[in-house]
């Protein structure tokens, strides 16, 4: 059984070059595959084709593609932790307080003086993630004074909601051009990913879901409760700091990246188990953030190529994706 | 060193609730304790401040000797093993699964399990009796079977110590006994310390080696259930009254009889040798006042006559019924509606209760035929109280009819 597990993940990961090469050949100008080797072999020049691969195509592949793989993990620690089959970063409040940081970067030019424009890439990035680990530190410090789980979920929606009305009064406030920017942020799309952006944000990705690996361990153990898993050996405090700060950290590389993407965060871990027959996180990580990353490229694609050339938000096509997969899941088989 | 688990003047509870104080006791290698103790004593309290999961407010926990807060979260789990009550659930995981988690403290960072590993998880499922169980998913095992296969998982961490927090909760009588058993087999064969709360007194009388007593704020060691019962224990501890008894020879809890209505019927049971014992009961949850005799003060009847609150007309041990005591006994017949007779074994002793049926024969009593070999004598016993009861009812009536003015 386990080894069925390990060859399916096996067989996923073995698909990943076809579908990266597949998403960089599809779209509204036409590159064939023999050219696409060429544009890769040689490196950008000036030329139009060269110029969509390497300025375009690629950064904001590789960017669904580590962001497809980051919330499909952060999604799985968090439903684990939570012990919620609904949890995700959304519902933490994380993707909230990110977009509450970058409204409040894009529309009051709050970077700390540290940027010089609001539309520095890079404030964006720090005003994400100063967002997302905003809503993190009080998700985390609800979670130490009670151990009650749905006060802790509701604590997120709360300010979710609250960081949303923040969010909505500055909207109203300001000029008409920055709130096109920001509505086009809140859309979510990989469309604006720029290597500049990607590169620090691969860092963060990378980095966490390698370590999010280790996480699996007492991972499994809680999936019994956190009394359980303490007796068992599980350093609690440990495990949960590293969990928040690594879903953090991804949530955050992801809504610098494309906005909010939602959907994936939940759908794939749930598909994950029922593919694979198991809560063992040891297997369950690794495939999510395979099946996360083809779903998330997948998702781009179709995005970019459905009513080319207008671009639809990705968060619609992997709603659009994901409700009827799961819903066929669990038609046709009962329970959780 | 013979002594597993330790702890000197322990303070338990919650950053702003000390809950106990001063617990200062020990458990020696292979003893089982049960820890008894009404709702929100602190058993829980005490029992996760002695697994780890709570820190102490004050005091020292040891096990084997080493100070349990200087050890790394693995290292206890070394060391103790823990069984709550939860009712879990653990989608798509099977049993072996499970029982393979106790091994986290042993294997490395990608849990995966060496050959001794396996072999020590094989051990623990055949030591509980899950083994078979083992391919089986987790969800769809009973709620015993459950808690078998989460005690093969603490037995997998080869604790010294098993800590056990209401272990047997949600389970059947049947498969109650039967973790309480597998629990005391543990102990015994593999030398491992057990401390385990258990709701259930009766039970836990049965199983104890040593009880724990938790009660207002601080803990009492008795070194056996007996002399925790015999020191009046259980009553002071769970405070029984008019409607519970605790009854000391036969370890049980009865409910009294305590009827006020006059619907019901006085019963006299002639009865003795452990005939009574369930016509009792049956007629007191009907709610008849009843009496009984002559017993013996050795009977089985006797021990639970008195339990359920019962007049019991009796004779000294292995005396025969003295005259005097037939007499009260024909007194307590004559005030009763209704006599059964539960046809008890009749020797020289007691000789006399033959003599007692013909005498309620005589006066015109109903006198109630029971043979408790019989398969149906409770519905015949049943039917055959609802029949006296109306025509006992009907004699009222017609006693009454006799002064018209009292009927209008």
């Amino acid at each position: 059984m386990s080894s069925n597990r390990l060859t399916v993940t096996i067989v996923l990961a073995g698909i990943q070059p076809l579908v990266i090469i597949w998403a960089l050949v599809m779209g509204s100008v036409d590159v064939t595959l023999g050219q696409l080797l060429e544009i890769l072999r040689v490196g950008p020049t000036g030329d139009i084709a060269s110029r969509v691969v390497w300025e375009i195509r690629l950064p904001r592949t590789l960017g669904a593609w580590l962001g497809g793989c980051s919330l499909a993990i952060a999604g799985i620690m968090l439903q684990v932790y939570f012990r919620n089959p609904l949890a995700d970063p959304y519902i933490l409040g994380i993707s909230a307080g990110s977009s509450l940081m970058v409204a409040l970067v894009i529309f009051g030019g709050f970077t700390l003086g540290i940027m010089t424009s609001p539309y520095d890439p890079y404030a964006l990035f720090m005003g994400s993630l100063a967002g997302a680990l905003m809503a993190s530190v009080l998700i985390v410090s609800i979670s130490i004074v009670t151990n009650r789980h749905t006060v802790i979920l509701l604590a997120g929606l709360l300010f979710s909601y609250l960081a949303y009305s923040i969010t909505t009064i500055v909207q109203y406030l300001v000029d008409i051009e920055r709130f096109r920017a920001y509505v086009f942020w809140m859309f979510g799309s990989f469309g604006g990913v720029k290597w500049s952006l990607l590169i620090p944000a691969s860092i963060a990705m990378i980095a966490a879901s390698l370590l999010s690996i280790a996480l699996a361990k007492p991972l499994n153990a809680l999936l019994m409760g956190e009394d359980y898993a303490r007796s068992m050996g599980v350093n609690i405090r440990v495990t949960r700091i590293s969990l928040i700060l690594f879903s953090s950290l991804m949530a955050s590389s992801v809504t610098l990246l494309a906005g909010p993407v939602g959907f994936i965060g939940i759908a794939v871990p749930y598909v994950s188990r029922s593919i694979l027959r198991t809560s063992d996180n040891r297997y369950l990580i690794p495939f999510s953030a395979l099946a996360g990353s083809t779903i998330t490229v997948s998702a781009d694609v179709l995005a970019r190529t459905v009513i080319s050339p207008v671009e639809l938000p990705i968060s619609a096509i992997t709603a659009m994706i994901g409700v009827p997969l799961i819903i066929a899941l669990l038609l046709k088989e009962r329970g959780i | 060193m013979d002594t597993s688990l330790e702890s000197k003047d322990l303070a338990a509870g919650y950053a702003n609730l000390k809950v106990l104080d001063k617990v200062t006791l020990g458990i020696k290698r292979g003893e089982l304790v049960v820890v008894l103790g009404p709702n929100a004593a602190g058993k829980s309290t005490l029992l996760k401040t002695l697994a780890g999961l709570l820190w102490p407010l004050g005091g020292v926990v040891y096990i084997d000797g080493i100070e349990l807060t200087g050890l790394r979260p693995t290292e206890i789990a070394k060391r103790v093993g823990l069984l709550l009550t939860d009712r879990l659930r653990m989608s798509r995981m099977t049993a072996m699964e499970v029982v393979s988690m106790g091994r986290y403290p042993y294997t490395g960072p990608l849990a995966r399990l060496s050959e001794r590993d396996r072999l020590v998880v094989r051990e623990c499922m055949m030591l509980t009796g899950t083994l078979e169980l083992s391919e089986r998913p987790f969800d769809e095992l009973s709620d015993g079977q459950k808690q078998k296969v989460m005690l093969a998982r603490a037995l997998a961490q080869e604790p010294r110590v098993l800590i056990l927090d209401e272990p047997t909760t949600h389970l059947d009588p049947r498969n109650r006994v039967e973790v309480c058993l597998l629990l005391k087999r543990i102990t015994e064969t593999k030398g491992i310390s057990a401390i385990a709360s258990l709701h259930d007194v009766e039970l836990a009388l049965r199983i104890a080696d040593k009880l724990l007593v938790v009660s207002s704020g601080s803990v009492a060691l008795y070194e056996s259930p007996e002399e925790f019962v015999y020191a009046g224990g259980v009553g002071d501890l769970y405070g029984f009254n008019r409607y519970l008894s605790f009854d000391e020879r036969t370890m049980t809890i009865e409910v009294r009889a305590n009827s006020q209505d006059d619907d019901k019927l006085a019963v006299f049971v002639i009865a003795g040798g452990g005939t009574g014992a369930l016509v009792y009961r049956a007629l007191v949850r009907q709610g008849h006042r009843v009496s009984t005799g002559i017993l013996h003060s050795n009977d089985v009847d006797y021990s639970v006559a008195r339990g359920l609150g019962i007049e019991v007309i009796s004779e000294k041990p292995f005396e025969e019924i003295k005259p005097e005591t037939f007499a009260s006994g024909k007194e307590a017949l004559m005030n009763a509606d209704v006599v059964v007779y539960t046809n008890p074994p009749l020797g020289t002793i007691n000789a006399l209760n033959s003599e007692l049926v013909r005498f309620a024969h005589s006066s015109g009593k109903t006198v109630i035929n029971v043979d408790v070999n019989r398969k149906f004598w409770i519905q015949e016993l049943l039917r055959s109280m609802s029949e006296a009861s109306t025509s006992v009812k009907r004699n009222h009536l017609i006693r009454r009819s006799l002064y018209p003015g009292l009927v209008y």
